[in-house]
């Protein structure tokens, strides 16, 4: 195989176009023509993300006073880094907080890569990463699922173990920082002192929040997919009580860019929604639920996810190949009730995109989509249907596609009693507002999904299985496997 | 029309939730059509900065609205980043505060296209806008951010008390719809504490301070800020700096090197005064040891010698060393720096170099031979030779000879691929026997390492 150039890398890293572009005049001798390391630290970790079957965006961040530095990447196939693939130098500065981020091509697929990066006075820690198995790859794809790390709240423990095990791919849904100051309190285990709401506090929270162990292993040996919810923002911030300003959204969009190995969309850089391809057993579909809501005319909530997304999803879900359509989804779609009513702030809040999506479904006669959802920090799994009291009368009714919440890294959910949940919720197959942990997915013939829960009140605590739902293909339905209790 | 974006009323908040769906650009603010120029079109008429508030507190940081689509150009201004910079501005003031300021500028706009930023340093109470020079600027070719995979421009710089900065907010090519061109300016602004007393050379002008020349010169730079006379260098930037001038009393070059892990820049300046057309090269601080220039100098022509500074703590200071430069090879701005620009004094590699590696260039070349005694009369030693798969880079080339010593050696930014013949300066006679060329060169991790050359030769 013919080894990628450096001409090559460096174009990948979009620094070559950049400079091409250079205008003559004002001393144009003295514009910038080279992508050149410079000084900073590498105090934030490495991460990687949105991988591809051989590509994959690699990020660091150089802390410095400098307001232009640089970094070189280097990958290799071996962890003592021997055997160089790529290279590629990474300008920076302090506009983007001194982050780097390459998207390097040219990668086998489904192959392990490490790397680290270099500045003129520092060298960050080796990373590890994987390619994406190839789109005609039929091998079995396993996801880690998270959402709703709140720092106060407790030890990211779930991240700890998520980062030692086999997944192809780490899927978080949402609530990656959260924006209020909160504690110390005695209950909770360390304090946030950052209430964020501009550049300077959303980057400042992104720093202290990276500095839990557990979420830097988790991004140093995982490659990772992020879509974000409210709090990346301001709590239920779409609902404009007040309108967040100007100055916050893009401060909050651009930090969440700045500190994740996400991939950009040139002409709409804020962006996230888009289809991430794991061979032909897994189709990922990552949404944004909360950028493009919508109210009527009178002024009710009138779509979560606006017109173009919801076409392209549908339009996906149509066209989709793969044996499961994962939908990567914020906030809850199964309209579930707990005694006062489903939230305005979830898909309950949008009865009619909830209705045109299922039908959607339904019509077309698509099986096996699977919601992953974060938001309301419960581990819940319903089966959905475009419309849900039929499984007051039926309860056999065979279901349109199946919702698995998976439980928050940290945040606090809700104690409820299960056998209520599911009396007020027939289509609620189990519920767990308790633990804290995370998802995993291993999806092969059938889908089997595992509900993971870990000691968040110690540093050094431990994660254990404590559900296991197999689904096989076709069925649209669950089966709850019963799952021997932990090691004492 | 720059709008205060501040907590809406419940009804107000309903059209605001209408106008989610059009995505974040067109949120930002009501997407009112554009007839005519924005009212902060010109420097005269800029823009404040506005406050805004959020659900938990007031935001430190203070928003503008740039509305591009229908923005001019801006005759007599300088385009600190080119030709096709600034080609249809907008523009913001930031007051003057009581003490020195840390003032950060950044701009987002919806697509990747990186905007143009420029600082303009003012008189306060202010004459008229000052104009005539940026002071320090951001965008393509600036090399920084603007050059990432997902850029963004920023001006940071630290200006004196009572001093306000006009804030130039620009676009290049044609326009695009009002979303696209529309820009969110962020403003972000820290108090410094004010010297206790001035800092000598913060200001280049006659009582700039005068380096020495016998003698390193301790420059400190604990308070360093960024004034009107401050020429931008956007691959170069600093937060402040330090002036020194040296009047030479004969001509040739000198050596400028400047050690000390705060100072962050070196920038030299060949003219009466320093402006942007003098700047003679600028060199960024890569790692530890000291940034250098080798520079040309005329009897009685100043040079001015620009340290930058970032944040310094009070006390720290720069050695600043100015020497002859005969016989000095500088590579690449010096042990401690890099020069971003090609050539030039501070030697910047030629732009080839970012495709080179010495470890996958090879040297070979046909058996040198000669007489010693002859070769011996002449100050260089030429060899042929020819390298493949190059240019390689930073490239140190020695004759290995009798006793395993080093006859003659050469340094040079860059060696390009083909037939070459190399001049190498002889460091000892030559005797009688077997030599052999050895090279070393940058790979393209950054480490110099020996290129594989077979190219030996018998001196009888």
């Amino acid at each position: 195989v013919r080894p990628t150039t450096r001409r090559e890398l460096i174009g990948a890293a979009a620094a070559g176009a950049a400079f091409a572009a250079v205008p003559p005049a004002w001393a144009s001798r003295l514009l910038s023509r080279r992508a050149t390391i410079g000084p900073g630290q590498f105090l934030d970790g490495v991460a990687s993300g949105e991988p591809g079957p051989t590509a994959v965006t690699f990020w660091s961040k150089l802390t410095t006073p400098r307001p232009r530095s640089g970094a070189r990447l280097i990958v290799a196939r071996d962890e003592e880094l021997r055997k160089v693939v790529a290279t590629a130098v990474v300008p920076t500065g302090a506009a983007i907080d001194g982050t780097v981020k390459a998207r390097i091509g040219g990668l086998q697929p489904h192959t392990q890569y490490f790397y680290i990066w270099e500045s003129g006075t520092d060298v960050s820690p080796v990373g590890r990463t994987r390619t994406l198995v190839p789109a005609t790859s039929t091998r079995p794809q396993r996801l880690g699922v998270s959402s709703c790390q709140n720092y106060p709240a407790g030890w990211f423990r779930a991240h700890a173990h998520a980062a030692t095990q086999d997944l192809d791919l780490c899927v978080f849904l949402g609530d990656y920082i959260y924006e209020a100051r909160r504690g110390p309190s005695a209950t909770e285990p360390r304090g946030d002192p950052i209430d964020a709401n501009d550049l300077r506090s959303y980057r400042a929270k992104y720093r202290l929040y990276r500095a839990d162990e557990g979420l830097r292993e988790l991004h140093r040996l995982q490659p990772a997919v992020h879509i974000w919810d409210d709090h990346e923002i301001a709590n239920n911030y779409t609902d404009n009580r007040p309108a967040p300003s100007p100055l916050q959204r893009t401060a909050g969009y651009r930090v969440a860019f700045e500190w994740l190995p996400r991939m950009v969309f040139p002409r709409d850089r804020f962006r996230i929604y888009k289809r991430i391809q794991l061979g032909q057993a897994l189709d990922l579909f990552l949404l944004d639920e909360r950028q493009y809501r919508s109210v009527d005319d009178a002024g009710q909530p009138s779509k979560v996810l606006g017109d173009t997304q919801m076409q392209w999803l549908i339009d996906g879900l149509r066209a989709s190949r793969a044996q499961w359509k994962v939908i990567a989804n914020q906030v809850m779609i199964a309209p579930t009730d707990y005694g006062g009513g489903e939230s305005s702030d979830s898909w309950g809040g949008y009865p009619g995109s909830r209705l045109q999506l299922l039908s959607a479904i339904e019509q077309s006669g698509i099986d096996n989509v699977v919601f992953v959802t974060g938001d309301s920090h419960v581990f819940t799994t319903s089966v959905l249907a475009s419309d849900p009291e039929v499984f007051r009368s039926d309860p056999s009714h065979r279901p349109s596609a199946v919702e698995y919440v998976g439980g928050s890294v940290t945040s606090a959910g809700g104690d409820r009693v299960e056998s209520e949940v599911i009396a007020r919720n027939p289509w609620v197959r189990q519920y767990n507002g308790v633990n804290h942990g995370y998802a995993y997915l291993d999806a092969a013939t059938d889908l089997v999904t595992e509900y993971r829960r870990s000691d968040i009140a110690n540093p050094a605590g431990e994660t254990f299985t404590f559900e296991r739902f197999v689904q096989p293909s076709g069925t649209n339905s669950p089966a709850r496997e019963s799952v021997p209790p932990p090691p004492n | 029309m720059v709008l205060a974006a501040v907590s809406m009323p419940r009804s107000a908040s309903r059209l605001a939730g209408r106008l989610l769906t059009l995505g974040v650009a067109s949120v930002l603010v009501p997407a009112a059509a554009q007839a005519a120029a924005p009212p902060n079109d010109a420097p005269s008429a800029a823009a404040a900065f506005t406050p805004v508030t959020a659900e938990n507190g007031r935001p430190s940081e203070q928003q503008g609205i740039a509305e591009l689509v229908e923005a001019t150009p801006d005759p007599g201004v300088p385009q600190c980043l080119g030709a096709s910079s600034f080609a249809r501005t907008v523009w913001f003031v930031v007051p003057a505060a009581e003490t020195p300021q840390e003032i950060d500028v950044e701009a987002t706009g919806r697509t990747l296209d990186p905007i143009d930023l420029a600082a303009f340093v003012q008189f306060q109470p202010p004459s008229g806008p000052i104009t005539a020079l940026p002071n320090a600027c951001s965008g393509i070719g600036a090399g920084g951010s603007d050059a990432a995979e997902e850029p963004n421009s920023g001006v940071t710089l630290r200006v004196p008390a009572h001093r306000p900065v006009l804030i130039q907010v620009g676009r290049r090519g044609g326009p695009r719809s009002a979303d696209d061109e529309r820009a969110v300016v962020i403003l972000d602004t820290r108090a410094l504490p004010a010297p206790l007393t001035p800092l000598p050379g913060d200001s280049a002008g006659p009582g700039t301070p005068k380096a020495q020349t016998s003698a390193p010169t301790s420059v400190a730079l604990g308070g360093a800020t960024i004034g009107d006379e401050d020429p931008a260098q956007p691959p170069c930037p600093s937060l402040g700096t330090v002036w020194r001038r040296v009047i030479p009393t004969f001509g040739g070059t000198r050596l400028i090197s400047v050690s000390g892990n705060e100072a962050s820049t070196l920038t030299v300046f060949g003219g009466t005064l320093p402006t942007a057309g003098n700047a003679l090269d600028c060199v960024n601080r890569v790692g530890h040891g000291p940034l250098q220039m080798r520079v040309p100098a005329r009897a009685k022509q100043p040079l001015w010698i620009r340290i930058g500074a970032d944040r310094p703590p009070g006390a720290a200071t720069a050695s600043l060393s100015v020497g002859l430069g005969t016989g000095v090879f500088v590579v690449d701005g010096g042990p401690g720096g890099s020069d971003p620009t090609p050539g030039g004094p501070g030697a910047g590699f030629p732009t080839d170099c970012d495709t080179a590696d010495a470890q996958h260039a090879r040297i070979v070349g046909a058996a040198f031979g000669g007489n010693v005694k002859r070769l011996n009369r002449a100050r260089t030693v030429g060899i042929g030779l020819r390298l493949q798969r190059g240019p390689v880079c930073d490239v140190v080339l020695d004759l290995i000879g009798p006793g395993g010593r080093v006859y003659a050696s050469s340094r040079t930014l860059r060696l390009q691929g083909g037939n070459r013949r190399v001049a190498l300066v002889r460091s000892r006679p030559l005797r009688r026997g077997g030599y052999r060329l050895r090279v070393s060169a940058v790979s393209r991790l950054g480490d110099s390492v020996l290129v594989p050359t077979q190219v030996r030769g018998t001196f009888r």
